[in-house]
């Protein structure tokens, strides 16, 4: 085969530098991106619960399109087809400040509420609805029994499928690669071409998203069991 | 938009063929059906790894689905690109190395949806199988596998929908799949990537969406002749 | 203290209670029986309005529960209910499923919820239970929870829906039990149920329901003495099979 693993030349310098820019791109991509998908998750389970077939219509249709097209495609929808819309005068200002990022946050963002959405639903739904009629019985008001019987239930049924979604999406900021976005595997590629170590530069940075990968498994794993929902 | 299809209407379709290598939405497909078949294998013999009375052999099957389910695809792909050539010694074809990718990460998520499938038999199967003096080859073959992989056939049709929506990473190694097709006819055009991109959204989500509304259909249908209505109504 | 007038439900063409006229009077205890169907569940679900009614009036010392400017949410902490499933809360402990009316509705704090709750708990013999989850409990025990729970801001009247119906025999009796002293110790009660010696030695009064309408309505002793309507010897001869 002839090649010799030099980790040294990469765990070094400006490369390793690069690698650590990278990761660090990568979480910002995550955390920001994980936030507004939470916060927009919660808004659309709130206007899905609103028995207005229009707005329904208009979530369900939402949630389906994020979960049927890949991605990637997102991501290109949102950075290659919004630009078109906006001004270039506008267009060349956040071409300056690396919008790439923004876009990235956009578009994941929004994939995540439509799945973290849906796990919500699906949590509400697995409440036994004698529970509902349990908490109005003991003279609980109808938001008084959604703040202190309902959603608690609901939010601990929903929080395996939550914390997977928020493996997926840890993942899933590798794509921002395919937009530019300078995250971990973006700066493994760039190290990799400029110092030809496929294999330490690739091994590195699988390595470092094994780690946080497993970490955040730990941590789900965790929270898990500490809130699990047990109906007999 | 219609302009685009008219245009562009066969590349999308089969890529450069007859003049290059088949492309495309074909290609896309190609790359999809050919991924879950190489799969299958590999996954029933995770699964049964991951349900095995072996400890070694569960402890290996469940290192292997949580190393690579602590990856992102995207890394898998290009360990497949730029070290398979590497270390087999002679270059591959880029598609190749996108379904070996595929393969290898899919076969870590169908193999736990098989081993869930496996788990989820009632136990009396396995000691029916051996009152009736039944050893291992048999009993797995005959009675557990075909009963959960019965089970999990709306899984494993969810896993292809998955497939096809991942065969869209194909575009960065410059696989002529779907989305790779489409990027080049976009920097083609230029100036009209919402109706590009809106065919190509449009294209994975018809195909999406009508498998994922057949999954739905035979999840009922396979509820229905397992456990008898009462959990039909509780699926829909 | 709890009045209904010529009460009627239906659905569409069923008619799920038809004219029931009867009163419940203060610290007695009722038992509604009937065979499957007969709307007694129903009946004794329309007291907190769990149950909207067509026809007829439903009066509580008087008031009209279904008047206008009725606030049904207070009325219902007047009233304490059981169900045949428990319905306990799974995310909370067994203390707090007893305190959480105090805390939510009368905005007690923790610290004086908890020991009022508990001395609740002593009195269904459940303390040592406090910080238990529901799902580690037994049905039996579920049930006195439940029980707790209804009556812990000190309802007038405590309905029961086939309190012991969904419980492994042996657990019956423990509950069957609490219900009798708290009959006994003055509680105003209506409870649906298929324990029929229970009606005997416990009630003051016991209701029959036949397809939504009260075919009977007197003392234990006429209930059980031979002189009883065919209808209610043959109910009763049925019941004691499967018992």
């Amino acid at each position: 085969m002839g090649y010799q693993l030099d980790f040294g030349k990469v765990l070094q310098g400006q490369y390793l530098d690069m690698i650590l820019q990278g990761l660090e791109t990568t979480m910002i991509l995550f955390v920001v991106s994980w936030i507004l998908g939470l916060i927009l998750a919660i808004v659309l389970t709130v206007v899905r619960a609103i028995e207005f077939k229009p707005t329904e219509f208009m979530v369900a249709a939402f949630v389906e399109y994020h979960r049927n097209v890949p991605i990637l495609i997102q991501l290109f929808v949102w950075y290659f087809g919004f630009a078109v819309i906006l001004p270039d005068s506008v267009n060349d200002f956040l071409n300056d400040i690396g919008a790439e990022i923004g876009y990235a946050i956009v578009a994941l963002g929004l994939n995540k509420a439509a799945y973290m959405s849906e796990d919500f639903r699906s949590g509400l739904r697995s409440i036994h609805p004698a529970q509902f009629e349990a908490a109005r019985s003991i003279g609980l008001t109808y938001l008084g029994a959604m703040r202190w019987v309902i959603l608690p239930q609901a939010w601990r049924l929903a929080l395996p499928a939550l914390l997977g979604q928020t493996l997926i999406l840890f993942k899933a900021t590798s794509l921002g690669a395919a937009i530019g976005v300078a995250e971990l595997s973006y700066q493994a590629r760039y190290v990799e071409e400029q110092s030809f170590r496929i294999f330490e530069a690739y091994g590195i940075t699988t390595a470092i998203y094994m780690v946080i990968s497993f970490a955040i498994m730990w941590i789900s794993s965790v929270l898990e069991k500490r809130f699990q929902l047990r109906v007999k | 938009m219609l302009e685009i299809l008219h245009e562009y209407g066969l590349m999308l379709l089969i890529g450069e063929y007859p003049h290059g290598k088949l492309g495309g939405l074909a290609l896309t497909l190609i790359i999809s059906f050919v991924s879950l078949f190489a799969t299958f294998p590999c996954s029933v013999v995770i699964a049964l790894a991951r349900t095995s009375q072996v400890t070694w052999l569960q402890k290996l099957a469940t290192g292997f689905v949580h190393s690579v389910r602590a990856i992102p695809l995207l890394m898998l792909i290009f360990w497949a690109y730029f070290a398979l050539p590497m270390l087999i010694g002679f270059p591959i074809d880029a598609t190749v190395t996108l379904v070996v990718a595929i393969v290898i990460y899919q076969t870590a998520y169908l193999g736990e949806i098989i081993a869930a499938g496996i788990n989820g038999l009632p136990k009396g199967q396995v000691e029916a199988a051996k009152a009736l003096g039944l050893g291992y080859v048999p009993t797995t073959f005959r009675v557990i596998l075909p009963q959960a992989l019965f089970n999990v056939i709306p899984g494993i049709i969810n896993q292809l929908t998955t497939i096809i929506k991942e065969s869209s990473l194909g575009s960065i190694i410059a696989v002529s799949e779907l989305s790779y097709v489409m990027l080049q006819v976009n920097s083609n055009e230029v100036t009209k990537p919402l109706q590009i991109f809106g065919i190509l959204a449009a294209t994975y989500f018809i195909l999406c969406f009508c498998l994922s509304q057949a999954t739905n259909w035979l999840e009922r249908r396979i509820a229905n002749k397992r456990t008898g209505r009462f959990f039909v109504e509780a699926l829909a | 203290m709890i009045e209904f007038d010529k009460v009627s439900k239906w659905f569409g063409a069923v008619k799920v209670l038809t004219s029931v006229s009867a009163s419940v009077a203060k610290g007695s205890t009722v038992v509604l029986c009937g065979p499957s169907g007969s709307g007694k569940s129903t009946l004794a679900r329309t007291v907190n309005r769990l149950e909207p009614i067509q026809e007829g009036t439903i009066t509580i010392d008087g008031h009209d529960i279904h008047a206008t400017g009725v606030d049904v949410n207070k009325l219902r902490t007047g009233i304490g209910f059981v169900f045949q499933q428990f319905n306990l809360f799974p995310h909370l402990t067994v203390l707090e499923n007893v305190m959480l009316p105090l805390q939510r509705i009368r905005s007690y704090s923790r610290k004086d919820a908890a020991p009022l709750a508990m001395e609740m708990l002593s009195r269904v013999g459940l303390a040592e239970k406090a910080k238990s989850l529901p799902a580690d409990i037994s049905g039996g025990q579920s049930q006195r929870v439940a029980i707790a729970r209804s009556l812990i801001l000190n309802p007038g009247v405590l309905i029961l829906d086939e309190p012991t119906s969904a419980l492994d025999p042996e657990m019956v009796g423990e509950v069957l039990k609490l219900l009798r002293r708290l009959s006994e110790d003055g509680m105003t009660m209506m409870c649906v149920t298929h324990e029929m010696g229970f009606a005997r030695e416990v009630s003051d009064r016991i209701w029959f329901l036949k397809k939504g309408e009260l075919r009977f309505d007197d003392e234990p002793t006429a209930f059980f003495s031979s002189d009883a309507p065919s209808e209610v010897r043959s109910f009763l001869s049925a019941v004691n099979r499967t018992h």
